[in-house]
């Protein structure tokens, strides 16, 4: 390599852009090259001056304003996808008192234990039964309306341990008392029967109102 | 030294994570607005650049393809395009021939490395300074990108959409003419100034 060659690499060596074997080419010429070494060492000398000096903190004042600026325009790109998107807003806003109409509608409260695979076992769901009833974890005090599964059939279904299923829990009236889960789940007209292979229990829910989503735990016949 | 936001970072400010994309703006604002100040010298201007960089990310962050370079390339390009716009706004020039003076001449029109500007007691930084203002605006760019960021030339070439060789020489070019600019200061500098001119 001659100084010209060596000259053109300079930067490349600094910046660490040089393959393996021409690198050893330059920095054996720079070592036998006075004039070669002077250059290089003092790109280098620029290069870390420039490093050192280039970046600019910036200033505390502007932060408030940006990070501002920058919620306003993520609270703008929201509501902009909600208008964008009313079929989907409007689904999200009904969803929970959609199920409360489908069951008015569909007329059920569907299990589906028929699909999953495993050995087949026996599972009674009795009406009055704490194992069938929805349990509420997260609000203990909430007074709801249990809307109970009739012991009707016993249905053959695979075996499951636990089966957790999330449905809507309703509560009739502003304030029910203490015993009117009781007497009002007594009110609600039952209907339960097997369709598809899927054990239903059509309830009339008219007059309540969905208060949350609980989980119904339905436990097996021999772990009673 | 910038640390680049990780993936899953990244996709929760995308995703419209409030806490994440502030955590992206405290990374990335001193090497945006370092170089927005760098490009412009005007920091008034470099505040409203920085801001509508990190704006633009909010609006538009589902744009960003980790595929094709990181975040601060990403945000960098878009700093890039707002700067450009000022600079053509402002008439600035944004490159000069290899061979125009101008180049080596400090913002007074006299050489920045010349004994004048020694006995005015300007000190090395400030030299420093006048010779990266004194750079054509893509020679600048090229070296600030390389030098304050630590992008490869391929990852400037990607930002600014120009060859690796171009930037490889722009980056060559600035660095000479700063070495010219610092001559006084560096080992050997008449030798320095010499092999510098001759080469």
């Amino acid at each position: 390599m001659n100084c010209t060659e060596v000259r053109e690499n300079l930067d490349s060596l600094i910046d660490s852009e040089l393959d393996a074997s021409t690198r050893i080419n330059v920095l054996a010429h720079i070592e036998a090259c006075a004039g070669c070494r002077i250059e290089y060492e003092n790109l280098r000398t620029v290069s870390k001056s420039v490093k050192r000096n280039a970046v600019i903190e910036t200033p505390k004042a502007l932060d408030p304003r940006i990070l501002a600026a920058m919620n306003t325009a993520l609270e703008e790109k929201k509501e902009a996808a909600k208008r964008d998107r009313p079929g989907l807003f409007v689904f999200g806003r009904l969803a929970f008192g959609g199920a409360l109409l489908a069951l008015l509608i569909v007329g059920g409260l569907a299990f589906q234990l028929g699909r999953l695979s495993a050995e087949p076992a026996e599972v009674s769901v009795r009406p009055g039964s704490r194992d069938a009833y929805l349990t509420d974890d997260r609000a203990p005090a909430t007074k709801i309306i249990e809307v109970p599964i009739v012991e009707e059939k016993i249905v053959r279904v695979p075996q499951i341990k636990e089966r957790i299923v999330t449905r809507t829990v309703f509560r009739c009236g502003e304030d029910p008392g203490e015993n009117e889960t009781a007497s009002i789940s007594g009110d609600v007209p039952l209907q339960s029967y097997v369709r598809d292979g899927e054990y239903l229990t059509r309830a009339d829910l008219e007059g309540f109102q969905p208060v949350s989503e609980m989980k119904l735990n339905i436990m097996r016949r021999d772990e009673e | 030294m910038r640390i680049e936001p990780d993936r899953l970072l990244i996709d929760s400010a995308i995703r419209g994570d409030a806490d994440a994309c502030g955590e992206i703006y405290l990374l990335l604002k001193d090497s945006i607005y370092s170089f927005a100040v760098r490009m412009t010298n005007d920091t008034a201007v470099a505040e409203e650049i920085t801001q509508d960089v990190f704006v633009f990310f909010v609006q538009n962050g589902d744009r960003f393809d980790p595929d094709k370079g990181s975040l601060f390339s990403f945000l960098c390009g878009v700093a890039r395009n707002k700067i450009l716009n000022h600079l053509t706004r402002s008439g600035t020039r944004l490159e000069r021939s290899e061979t125009e003076p101008g180049d080596l001449n400090g913002t007074d029109g006299s050489p920045v490395g010349s004994p004048l500007n020694l006995l005015l007691g300007k000190e090395f930084s400030e030299v420093l300074e006048e010779g990266i203002t004194a750079l054509s605006a893509l020679q600048r760019e090229a070296l600030l990108l390389r030098e304050m960021e630590e992008l490869s030339y391929k990852e400037i070439s990607e930002i600014t959409e120009t060859e690796v060789s171009v930037i490889k020489g722009r980056i060559h070019r600035a660095r000479k003419a700063l070495a010219v600019s610092l001559a006084p200061y560096l080992k050997d500098s008449r030798t320095n100034a010499y092999e510098l001119h001759r080469s």
